[in-house]
């Protein structure tokens, strides 16, 4: 409104001297309105009541009560909390790449390593399952996904870990929200509860001799980029200790079996009928 | 010597790892160590042994390697070496392990005692479920699903048509892809698509006909975006009444009304004649043309539409099969649906529509149609099936690699059990018809039954069958007895106050449930018998693309669930027992005998005793034999299991080695093709090898909005959940992404009625009510007049509300349309119930 005012009081041109100032006048004033309608459009009067509530990025896919935190408005920005996230104005956004972490890379402990691993594993139906999305999610548009999750970012204490897998189109073919925020829960009749136990995250790999590089102990299918779970932005408990080191399976040994490529040899595909137009 | 060498070791290995020995043994005897194929050695998790099998959801027939530690599914990963799926998963096959271990699982058979459901013994329950049978076996119905197994569907078919002489039996793929067989049916002569997955790594075009493969066929829709994302060239046109995942990828979308379809594919072929640009070569070898009548016996010249439509709807249609027509009164027909008509009667507009008759138009482009529920739940289903298959034929985008339609199903052995094994109340197995006397005579011939064992008349259709057993025997409802396999009718059935519901009043109509979870069917079961299901069983799948999937037993099914074939198997030996002459071939010898090496016979209806043989691989071999005729020839069971399924006809091209058919029709593809001849439909209908070109007019839903009931009420799936939900609602991941059903609105539409997004509203249309929270702008968009509705929430049965109208010639219900209206709860409702009924 304050902008189709402006436009109109722009293209009254001035007919005679006598009448400048008028115009000058009303133009300020008009002017004056839309400058101070649109610093007021900028505040809004709602007050964020109360802390938001990170445990949807602290538990994702435990509590059954998550809600995802609130937007806060750009008034409030000053003063919000920011839990988890409160040092994210002091931070500089960061991606995978970036060298400068290279420098404070620390040997995980055993203790910050089942840390990781818990809360990974709160994240999968079992290991090897793709994860949930702790967060809400753009319901029609997957490409959406991959402004975070195309190279990793982290910003302040969030990170959006680069996807472990090449790029496939179609992110939420596999990926599905922790909880969904729009709909609300289920009051089907009928028990739900799961008796399931998934495969545990595998031990560490195999080491030939105390001070050989451990051998990869998952699959390397879906997850061939280490650095989404072992780079710079990872948890510590996963992280590498030598995160410059690019090439990682010059040391570390993969394993055919898990990753279903012995035999690929086509042997166990069924012989064809090859039609002359598909040989062309 | 030193490949065997180490071949052993391998085996020595996982044998003492795993007890494999055990498992093998469990398998049956048949089943030799040396037929598994040499699977990947993946010893690097201690104790934990992967396997083959088929996805258990949809029909699309991904294979997941399946990982088992401690007789329990611990993981699951896409099968690399599957040429469906090569590797790839959708979230619900992820999971699919998860599926076996709900809380709820039943365990015990249970028989309603007093109203309530009390757990009785496994003896007991056989008993009486085939004394039931026995009191009234010309009043059975027996209906199973797209998700039994082969082995299941053909001893249920052995047992009803081969022993009983009872044709009441069908399928829940009854209301998912009849209409598509009607269609392959009166346009080739023969079921099920000639074209196969391969199409979609070469198609450069991608029409979706009312498809949204983004959800429900996401391992396919992504096979083509991933194409897309390596920087290949496809186009994708969906054509549909919602905006989805998969129109938010697509190129063009042409918004379409309800049964916009018919109209829309008319008119590509009118734009193809008139722009001269259909295939003259194509069509002369290989397409005649037909309608539901030959206006030709009854006017000298060449009669216009309207005066067609007001002849056919005079005389009536002629069946299935209709009349020859010539190509000019054809012509004359199809001239009506110009893009200006066509744009009136389908909403897209006429720009759209040149623009998809020139991609037809376009020699040089490859077109793959895809289409699933969208058509095949249509009261005109046969009709714009035969439409779909008529522009691809007519501008020759036909049988080339990347060139064809491909109609999709929704169910895992959709194609394998119902429509190959013929488990619907008109099919005897092979492609072959009750109402056929020499289909008869070699069903009976291979059954060893006397002749005139099978009954010639067909049973009732699902709807039918269901209306019969919710009907009062005194007010002629014949059915009084349905045992339901591998199906949730409870919820799935249209108006299912109607269909299912009413049952619960009549207390002499018996219903007998194998279930794995309590369902809304079990609800109303007399007798719940639980049962094994996937990875628990033995089991051979067939998928959209002709492809026969087995699979071995992994696992032990929970407390006393048994197998739906052993239950199927042990009620027909109860029968035997108790005398029922139709358990007797005509040797006198029991209908379902399997005798040993030693020729004693195998009393494997005693439980203790079904896994001493493979009584999957005794029943496959014997249906084998009957699909050699429609050239439907399936590989026998042992080179199943080398393989992550084969496609029929699979040709035993020197003794020992077999060959699957990718394109059927096809010279060099298909062996049957004649040489020389480029394209041949052996199956024709008009027993020329050419296709039929139908003629089939536009005509509106049996159900439209008007000024009380507005809206179009569309139901469907989502991408996390399957069919009802009794799998899918048990794994939490997929239940906490998608929780509870909702009313999807066009944002206009709920803006108009005051409504905003979370709200509950009431949904009523003339069944009934619901109340539903409204989503808009969440999942998809529905255009202006249409809402949408998922079907996967017990808690919000929406199969309470539509309607139960039904294709011609398929007998299919129409899930996508019926007059709907949306309410705020605080408004009066639209519509009084009362003055409906």
């Amino acid at each position: 409104m304050t902008q189709s005012s402006g436009q109109n009081a722009g293209s009254a041109e001035p007919q005679t001297a006598s009448r400048g100032w008028v115009t000058h006048a009303v133009l300020a004033g008009v002017g004056g309105i839309a400058l101070a309608g649109m610093l007021l459009g900028f505040y809004d009067s709602v007050a964020p009541s109360g802390q938001p509530d990170y445990t949807t990025y602290q538990n994702a896919g435990q509590a059954a009560n998550q809600t995802v935190p609130q937007a806060v408005t750009y008034s409030n920005m000053k003063d919000a909390g920011f839990g988890v996230n409160a040092s994210w104005e002091t931070t500089w956004p960061r991606t995978q790449d970036d060298s400068t972490s290279f420098y404070d890379a620390t040997p995980a402990d055993t203790l910050s390593r089942e840390a990781a691993l818990a809360q990974r594993a709160q994240r999968r139906a079992f290991s090897g399952a793709p994860p949930v999305v702790p967060h809400a999610i753009d319901q029609q548009n997957a490409a959406s996904c991959l402004v975070c999750h195309g190279e990793g970012l982290r910003v302040g204490q969030v990170v959006a870990p680069k996807m472990s897998h090449e790029t496939y189109a179609n992110c939420t073919q596999c990926h599905v929200e922790s909880i969904n925020r729009a709909l609300p829960p289920t009051t089907g009749p009928r028990a739900a509860a799961t008796l399931f136990q998934g495969l545990a995250n595998p031990g560490p790999g195999e080491r030939a001799w105390p001070g050989a590089p451990p051998t990869i102990p998952h699959t390397t299918w879906m997850r061939e980029s280490c650095t989404s779970c072992h780079g710079t932005l990872a948890d510590k408990g996963l992280m590498t200790s030598h995160p410059w080191r690019g090439n990682c399976v010059q040391c570390h040994g993969l394993s055919a079996g898990l990753d279903q490529r012995q035999p690929f040899n086509n042997a166990n595909r069924p012989p064809v009928m090859i039609p002359q137009e598909a040989t062309e | 010597m030193e490949l065997e060498r180490r071949d052993f070791m391998k085996l020595a290995a996982m044998t003492a790892a795993t007890g494999l020995a055990g498992s093998m043994a469990s398998r049956g005897s048949t089943a030799l160590a040396s037929s598994q194929p040499p699977l990947p050695d993946r010893p690097d998790i201690p104790g934990v042994t992967w396997e083959k099998a088929p996805c258990r959801f949809c029909g699309t027939g991904c294979h997941v390697q399946v990982g088992v530690q401690d007789d329990k599914v611990v993981a699951i990963a896409g099968d690399r070496q599957a040429d469906v799926n090569k590797g790839l998963l959708c979230v619900k096959g992820y999971h699919v392990g998860m599926i076996l271990y709900g809380q709820d699982r039943l365990t015990k058979p249970m028989a309603r005692r007093d109203g309530e459901l009390v757990e009785i013994e496994w003896d007991e329950a056989i008993d009486i479920a085939a004394k039931r049978i026995m009191a009234s076996d010309k009043k059975f119905g027996f209906y199973i699903s797209g998700q039994s197994t082969v082995p299941e569907g053909y001893a249920a078919q052995k047992l009803m048509k081969g022993g009983l002489s009872n044709n009441h039996i069908e399928a829940n793929a009854r209301l998912c892809m009849a209409s598509a067989v009607t269609g392959f049916l009166s346009t080739y002569g023969v079921d099920e698509p000639a074209s196969c997955y391969d199409d979609l790594d070469h198609c450069d075009t991608l029409i979706l006909w009312g498809n949204n493969p983004a959800e429900m066929h996401p391992i396919l829709f992504s096979r083509v975006m991933d194409r897309q994302a390596r920087g290949e060239k496809v186009t994708v046109i969906d054509i549909g009444s919602r905006h989805t995942r998969t129109t938010e990828r697509a190129d063009h979308f042409l918004p379409m009304k309800a049964h916009g379809d018919l109209a829309i594919a008319n008119c590509i072929a009118q734009q193809l004649i008139e722009q001269d640009a259909y295939d003259h070569d194509f069509v002369e070898k290989h397409c005649n043309f037909r309608a539901d009548r030959d206006p030709s016996a009854k006017f000298d010249s060449l009669i216009d539409h309207d005066t067609y439509v007001a002849y056919v709807k005079e005389e009536g249609a002629t069946g299935l099969f209709g009349q020859a027509i010539s190509f000019e009164q054809y012509k004359k027909l199809v001239s009506y649906y110009t893009p200006e008509k066509t744009q009136e009667l389908s909403g897209v507009p006429a720009e759209q529509l040149r623009m998809l008759a020139s991609v037809f138009a376009d020699k040089s482009q490859k077109i793959v149609s895809l289409w699933c529920m969208g058509m095949n739940q249509h009261t005109a289903g046969t009709a714009v099936n035969n439409l779909v298959h008529n522009v691809h034929l007519m501008s020759g985008h036909w049988g080339k690699p990347g060139d064809g339609p491909q109609s999709l199903t929704g169910q895992p052995a959709a194609c394998g059990t119902v429509r190959e094994v013929g488990t619907l109340a008109h099919a005897l197995p092979g492609g072959r018809i009750v109402a056929k006397e020499a289909h008869r005579e070699q069903a009976e011939g291979f059954w060893n039954v006397p002749k005139g064992r099978v009954n010639p008349k067909p049973g009732y259709h699902t709807v039918k069958m269901f209306e019969q057993l919710c009907t009062p025997t005194d007010q002629g409802g014949d059915i009084d007895t349905i045992w339901v396999q591998v199906t949730n009718p409870g919820q799935t059935l249209p108006n299912t106050k109607k269909l299912f519901k009413a049952k619960a009043d009549l207390k002499d109509k018996f219903l007998i449930v194998s279930e794995v979870y309590p369902t809304a069917t079990t609800e109303l079961a007399d007798l719940v018998l639980p049962a094994a299901m996937w990875v628990e069983k033995n089991g051979v799948y067939g998928n959209s693309e002709r492809r026969t999937q087995q699979w071995f037993k992994m696992v032990t099914p929970p407390g006393e669930a048994r197998d739906d074939c052993w239950q199927t198997l042990a009620v027909a030996r109860r029968l035997y027992e108790l005398g029922h002459p139709g358990l007797k071939d005509k040797d006198g010898e029991y209908l379902f005998s399997i005798k040993d090496d030693d020729g004693n016979e195998v009393p494997y209806w005693e439980w203790e005793h079904y896994y001493d043989i493979n009584v999957d691989k005794d029943l496959f071999d014997e249906y084998r034999q009957f699909t050699f005729l429609k050239h439907k020839n399936v590989a026998p069971y042992d080179e199943l299991v080398k393989h992550r399924g084969m496609r029929w006809p699979v040709i035993e091209t020197e003794p020992g080695t077999f060959k699957e058919t990718r394109w059927r029709f096809v010279e060099g593809a298909d062996v049957y093709v004649e040489k020389g001849a480029g394209i041949q439909f052996y199956h024709s209908v008009t027993k020329d090898n050419k296709a039929q070109v139908w003629f089939r007019p536009h005509q509106w839903p049996a159900e439209v909005p008007d000024d009380t009931l507005s809206l179009n009420l569309v139901t469907g799936r989502v991408i996390e959940h399957w069919h009802s939900g009794t799998m899918t609602m048990r794994v939490p991941q997929l239940r906490r992404a998608m929780p509870s059903a909702y009313v999807e609105m066009n944002p206009d539409d709920a803006r108009d009625r005051g409504i905003s997004n979370g709200d509950i509203v009431r949904v009523t249309t003339r069944r009934g009510e619901l109340e539903l929270p409204a989503w808009i702008n969440g999942r998809a968009k529905p255009l202006r007049g249409n809402v949408f509705v998922p079907f996967f929430d017990e808690a919000a049965p929406i199969n309470d509300l539509t309607l139960d109208a039904v294709d011609p010639f398929s007998k299919q219900p129409d899930y996508k349309k019926c007059a709907v209206e949306v309410t705020r709860l605080d408004q009066p409702s639209p519509y009084s119930l009362e003055d409906a009924n």
